[in-house]
């Protein structure tokens, strides 16, 4: 690939979407709506051209050449031998995997924002966020050198933080915001030191340069292992994973269009992204990869079984956004690593798809998100309800959905890997997902828009329009053909049909990974039939969700009845994480603070300080009493001072 | 005249000035005859830098003097201006019932 070509490329996709959200965040207020709407989507339309020109140059370049790196500039330079930070991009199938889907996905979110704010007042506010958020996650993938990865690290919480609490009337958006902004702290924490460690070991930040000497990490040592553990925390903050996975349910009280972009399609899938970036590392650190995939596939299960009962449209999506992630971190876990980015692509489409066709029924319902009051809606939104479905079918993994395709390809990966009974144990955990996914994305489009009307609100209920509906259209049709037209493509490329096209696309950045095949060989009649069962846990899941909740009256306590008591109160209460956390974090930070204002505070802090301005107004005091104010009294302390000194001097002169 | 000879006279003298310029300072309540006590002072000094000068046959101790008597110019501007003001605001001038700095 010509460097040059890519920087100018690269640079353009980055700077389109700052500079609409320096346009709409500087001169917002003085546009107009429409001036406003057109610079928020023109941009991200224009980045995702550039981000369509950078695919053909990936797609076009020989097998050899797949990946380029270019400087932009050098940012920090401590001379030779010392460390240097360059603000350079990587063009390779992984980072062109990530700007399609970040442009594309990113750019229909952006039209669906037009119609879905077109009430609200602070449009400006919010094109202009969301162009920063666009530019901040390009920043992140395209990045060549750890210090800029961190940095749009930071910069995506950032605008996810602002944009969480956009509506900062609302007290409970202002608290999630800032617990999101916090637990991802918690995870750039963990980057930066795995960032120290690495410079201290190989002396350079730069991530073809750490690759580079990959090979200077023993395999399996304590460092290698001690580095890709922060950097796996760093994305469990990210991505949502246990135990840092309490901040995205919370988040879904920033508006609809946020929780598609930033919640379910991009910056929750950073850290899968990362895993995958830093690949080489986690093959020699065998301890850490088991602790991601562990860690992975519990997330993966924990947020499956939550989401069976919860009663906000929104969070059900969301602990199925959580649940799909931990499939992804689960799968860089065991080295899929196509795998992983195959579903991650999938699950940008299905998972925007569902959570925009939820915001039209919100929209529809006048902000009402409990799916207790809805059901029958299909009536009065057809067209959003086949959508919906889509999705729902894409996210429950029915076969020639585009999730089909990359779950089954998953689960078949890890039944071919792994040491003794793991895979099978493996297999068995992915089989009760698959049943708990089934269950949970057809009990939601069963409760929502099947069954009797709620409340009477359902009556008043309207289609979403055009501009909402488009976006939502588009989606709902990739997530039906994506899927079928990829596996075609593979047809005629190779003999897999399964991630064929995926895994040979991404083959060329995965080639240096060591922990064996990358290629899932799903060839062989083992393959067929692990994914054959695995499909009919998904196809027994939906089933048995359309058996309870399509016949009966969509009433979630009902099932919660039928099963143990433990659990379904388990599950509603989301295994009690946020009480525990607050119980063991956040009550003692405030009881320490409350003691310290009360007893350190006064005493110590203010006791020391208050006793140095007592001395020094005592010590005022007596020497106040020499100021007189006489003349002669000066004279005389002037003069005696004087005879004093002249006296020792002669004592000490004379012995 | 030897200069080695007259060399304690001339330190005596310059004592003996000294003692009464700083008698003057604490004694007298006259702001006007205050200063010129502090210039016997200065001038007492003056006489102490120019005879070691002589005595040590070094011009250092002229060019003291003259130094000393520049700053005492000045010192004298400044001195009979401040007693001029105190004088416009129609007060009494005894450097005694001069004490606002002690209030």
């Amino acid at each position: 690939m010509n460097t040059t070509t890519v920087a100018v490329c690269g640079s353009l996709l980055m700077l389109l979407p700052l500079a609409g959200a320096l346009v709409n965040g500087l001169a917002g207020p003085r546009l107009s709506r429409n001036t406003v709407n057109l610079v928020g989507t023109v941009s991200i339309f224009a980045a995702f051209v550039v981000a369509c020109v950078m695919l053909t140059l990936v797609v076009g370049a020989p097998a050899s050449a797949k990946s380029a790196t270019v400087s932009l500039w050098q940012w920090i330079n401590l001379g030779h031998g010392g460390l240097s930070v360059g603000v350079d991009l990587t063009l390779d199938p992984l980072s062109a995997v990530m700007i399609m889907v970040i442009t594309g996905v990113g750019f229909l979110i952006h039209v669906y924002s037009v119609g879905y704010m077109a009430e609200d007042r602070g449009i400006a506010r919010f094109f202009s966020y969301m162009n920063f958020f666009i530019f901040s996650m390009l920043v992140l993938v395209l990045a060549a050198d750890l210090v800029i990865l961190i940095i749009g690290w930071a910069l995506v919480a950032l605008s996810s933080y602002l944009l969480i609490g956009f509506w900062y009337e609302r007290p409970s958006a202002v608290i999630a915001a800032r617990k999101a902004f916090i637990t991802q702290v918690i995870g750039d924490v963990a980057l930066v030191i795995a960032a120290f460690l690495i410079v201290l070991k190989v002396g350079t930040l730069s991530i073809p340069g750490i690759f580079a000497s990959a090979g200077s990490f023993p395999s399996s040592g304590l460092l290698v292992t001690g580095i890709c553990s922060l950097l796996a925390i760093g994305a469990f903050a990210k991505s949502a994973q246990f135990p840092l996975h309490t901040w995205l349910p919370d988040a879904m009280e920033g508006p609809t269009p946020v929780s598609a972009l930033i919640h379910a399609a991009t910056m929750v899938t950073a850290g899968v992204y990362l895993i995958a970036r830093f690949h080489p590392l986690f093959d020699r650190a065998p301890v850490a990869q088991g602790m991601v995939a562990c860690v992975g596939i519990g997330t993966a299960v924990m947020a499956g079984v939550i989401a069976l009962s919860q009663v906000d449209i929104k969070r059900v999506i969301a602990y199925s956004t959580m649940s799909q992630i931990g499939l992804m971190i689960f799968a860089v876990g065991i080295g899929a690593y196509s795998a992983a980015m195959y579903h991650l692509a999938a699950h940008a489409v299905f998972k925007a798809l569902l959570f925009m066709a939820a915001g039209n029924v919100i929209h529809a319902l006048h902000d009402e998100q409990d799916i207790r009051l809805m059901g029958g809606l299909a009536a009065r939104m057809r067209r959003t309800e086949l959508c919906f479905l889509s999705g729902t079918f894409a996210l429950a993994g029915i076969p020639f959905f585009a999730g089909f395709f990359s779950k089954e390809g998953l689960l078949g990966f890890g039944l071919t890997n792994g040491p003794g009974a793991v895979p099978w144990i493996l297999y068995i955990v992915g089989l009760v997902i698959n049943v708990l996914t089934g269950l949970y994305a057809f009990r939601l489009w069963a409760t929502v828009f099947r069954g009797e009307a709620q409340t009477a609100r359902v009556y008043a209920a309207h289609e979403a329009p055009p501009m909402m509906l488009g976006p939502v259209t588009i989606l709902a049709v990739l997530s039906a053909s994506l899927g079928i037209v990829l596996g075609i493509w593979a047809l005629f490329l190779h003999a897999n049909v399964l991630v064929g096209v995926f895994t040979s696309f991404l083959a060329p950045v995965f080639t240096t990974a060591t922990s064996g095949p990358i290629a899932v060989d799903l060839g062989t009649w083992q393959a067929v039939l692990a994914g054959t069962i695995g499909t009919l846990a998904s196809l027994a899941g939906a089933g048995l969700a359309a058996r309870m909740w399509l016949q009966h009256r969509p009433d979630p306590s009902v099932v919660l009845e039928r099963l143990p008591r433990a659990l379904p109160q388990l599950s509603y209460n989301k295994f009690y994480f946020d009480e525990i956390y607050d119980a063991l974090l956040v009550r003692p930070t405030i009881a320490l603070a409350r003691t310290t204002r009360k007893v350190i505070e006064p005493r110590v802090m203010d006791g020391w300080v208050r006793a140095i301005a007592d001395a020094c107004s005592e010590l005022g005091g007596w020497a106040r009493d020499y100021q007189t104010g006489l003349i002669r009294d000066y004279a005389s302390y002037m003069i005696l001072a004087a005879g004093i000194f002249v006296v020792a001097t002669i004592v000490l002169v004379s012995r | 005249m030897n200069a080695t000879n007259d060399f304690p006279f001339l330190l005596g003298l310059a004592a003996f000035l000294f003692s009464i310029g700083a008698l003057g300072v604490l004694i007298r309540r006259n702001p006007i005859v205050v200063f010129m006590c502090i210039e016997l002072m200065l001038n007492a000094v003056n006489i102490v830098f120019v005879s070691y000068g002589r005595y040590l046959n070094s011009e250092e101790g002229q060019v003291f003097a003259f130094m000393v008597i520049v700053v005492a110019a000045a010192e004298v501007v400044v001195g009979l201006a401040l007693i001029t003001q105190v004088f416009r605001l129609g007060r009494e001038l005894d450097v005694d019932d001069l004490d606002e700095m002690s209030k």
